[in-house]
């Protein structure tokens, strides 16, 4: 447990200082101060076109961190060569991912807070008062970059930080979409597809799960069986990935 | 006992695209005995780093047989041994006794602070355990390097290339370094093209060429086996012409030498010095270097 504390604390301390970040981390603050832009245009809807454009702002760069540096962060180690001073330590290939792992998701823990901190006073200057409710939407987003985090670490054990970005990308925008695929079997009329849709269905990470934004800006109650979903299904996947992972990993030869 | 003990080691590079597969190492046979400090030499490209490598873990062998202290599962062996990278780079962000700290982690006991602190001033870097790595010279990382392969106290030190990038200064302090650590009773594996500095430090040493161990032995075994030619250094003859018959002779002021590439001739003329009346101050066998043996080895 040491090994991987020792990994994780030394991959965040690491990718904290990656200038991505840094430019990631501005545009963020400037965008979801930029939602100051849409009060004047939305008649009686400020208050929830600004949550929603916050808290899709604190999506869209969580997804950004992890596609432009999860997806570099194992690559980057082979390719300074820091790897062959770390591997030649007793540390075993699955110490080694799950500290990786670990290390990116206090980053976006780390960027999730500061963003969502940024959002929540900015709500407090311009539409009065701080709406607690929006913390609900923290408690799904770390759950779902738990998952795109393990998804992109997968997905960089076998192929390039590129294509391993775009594939994260993908996967992200399906994942959205998952829950559709069932109704389109039933809407098109084409049962002979069945077993491929629910196969796909069951295994696509289905990232709806944790899309509450619509409930939370209307002040929608979320049931507990949601917040329950959410962690053991990101939780069970994630350690599914991360298993995958260590195994492919282990497969890796350092050159 | 033998520490290392490699039997039969080939492995094959292959691209997953295309059908050509070159051979890194080709039926390699090599052993390391405890305390030893054994020179693995070669050419660029030979298989010394993939023979490295392979014994640390971090390549795979294609066939063939890697046995660490006759066998210990690799987890256990690697806390036992320390390794230093060829051209090593580590974390930038940290300083030196912050990445010392952190290989430490990786070890399942806990070093302590001045245990660290030690090794650093053995490397001699004490002065700068709070400086940016990213602000070291080459000289320093290679010295860093050297830092984490002591970290754990380990009895297999496995260094590739150790002195290559250094300074005069550098490397004389660091081949002492070697020779106090291997003093101390730990082995040493190293490989060099620094021939000199091999013969300096290593007992034992094998030769590699193109992946296949071409010759292994002991340094003085080695280089007793090839007496080029032997240097008698002579005085108290003052007619010295028939001794031109016994090899070539060179006078430096009163000193008188006489070299001659055969035994017979050089045991007479010692015999007959001594009966006119002169004296023997010296007898020097002039043996290959260990570069001539090698330079022999790679053309053979």
């Amino acid at each position: 447990m040491n090994k991987i504390l020792a990994i994780s604390v030394n991959t965040f301390k690491e990718s904290i200082r990656d200038k991505t970040l840094l430019s990631l981390s501005i545009l963020g603050f400037l965008l979801i101060a930029a939602s100051k832009i849409f009060v004047p245009i939305s008649i009686g809807q400020a208050h929830k076109i600004i949550k929603d454009f916050g808290l899709g702002m604190v999506e869209l760069f969580s997804l950004f961190t992890v596609v432009l540096i999860g997806t570099r962060i194992l690559y980057q180690e082979i390719e300074r060569k820091t790897i062959y001073s770390i591997m030649s330590k007793p540390v075993r290939d699955w110490e080694f991912v799950f500290g990786k792992f670990l290390g990116l998701y206090y980053l976006i823990i780390f960027i999730q807070f500061i963003l969502f901190i940024i959002f929540i006073l900015f709500t407090r200057f311009y539409l009065g008062g701080v709406d607690w409710y929006l913390l609900n939407a923290l408690y799904f987003f770390l759950f779902e970059f738990l998952l795109l985090n393990a998804l992109a670490l997968f997905l960089s054990c076998f192929t390039t930080p590129i294509t391993a970005g775009i594939l994260t990308l993908m996967m992200f925008f399906i994942g959205q979409l998952t829950h559709y695929l069932k109704d389109l079997v039933v809407v098109m009329k084409l049962p002979e597809l069945s077993p491929i849709v629910n196969f796909l269905y069951f295994i696509l990470p289905n990232f709806s799960v944790f899309n509450v934004k619509a409930s939370v800006v209307y002040h929608i109650p979320i049931s507990i069986n949601s917040y329950f979903l959410a962690f053991s299904y990101s939780v069970l996947y994630s350690t599914i990935l991360l298993i995958l992972s260590s195994i492919f990993y282990s497969l890796k030869e350092y050159q | 006992m033998k520490v290392i003990e490699i039997k039969n080691l080939v492995k094959i590079y292959s691209s997953p695209f295309m059908r050509r597969k070159t051979f890194g190492v080709n039926g390699l046979n090599m052993d390391v005995a405890e305390g030893e400090t054994f020179g693995l030499l070669g050419p660029n490209g030979a298989g010394k780093t993939t023979v490295l490598k392979i014994i640390t873990g971090l390549l795979k062998p294609s066939s063939g047989s890697v046995m660490l202290w006759g066998g210990m599962d690799m987890i256990l062996a690697k806390k036992r041994m320390g390794f230093l990278p060829e051209n090593p780079t580590f974390y930038r962000h940290l300083n030196g006794i912050e990445l010392l700290r952190f290989y430490s982690r990786l070890y399942d006991r806990n070093t302590k602070e001045e245990e660290l602190e030690e090794i650093l001033e053995l490397v001699g870097l004490k002065k700068d355990i709070y400086r940016r790595i990213s602000t070291y010279s080459k000289g320093m990382i290679q010295r860093i390097g050297f830092a984490q392969a002591f970290i754990g106290d380990p009895d297999l030190l496995i260094l590739d290339e150790p002195l290559s990038g250094l300074d005069p200064i550098g490397r004389k302090e660091l081949k002492d370094l070697i020779q106090k650590v291997n003093s101390s009773g730990k082995t040493i594996l190293l490989s060099s093209h620094i021939l000199s500095d091999v013969e300096a430090i290593c007992n034992r040493v094998g030769i590699i060429i193109e992946g296949k161990m071409k010759k292994i032995g002991y340094l003085r075994e080695i280089l007793k086996t090839d007496i080029r030619y032997t240097d008698i250094e002579i005085e108290g003859i003052k007619k010295k012409e028939w001794l031109k018959k016994y090899g070539n002779l060179r006078e430096e002021g009163e000193v008188t030498y006489i070299r001659t590439s055969d035994e017979e001739k050089r045991d007479k003329v010692i015999k007959l010095i001594t009966e006119k009346g002169g004296s023997v101050i010296s007898v020097v066998p002039q043996r290959m270097s260990l570069e001539e043996h090698f330079m022999k080895t790679v053309y053979e």
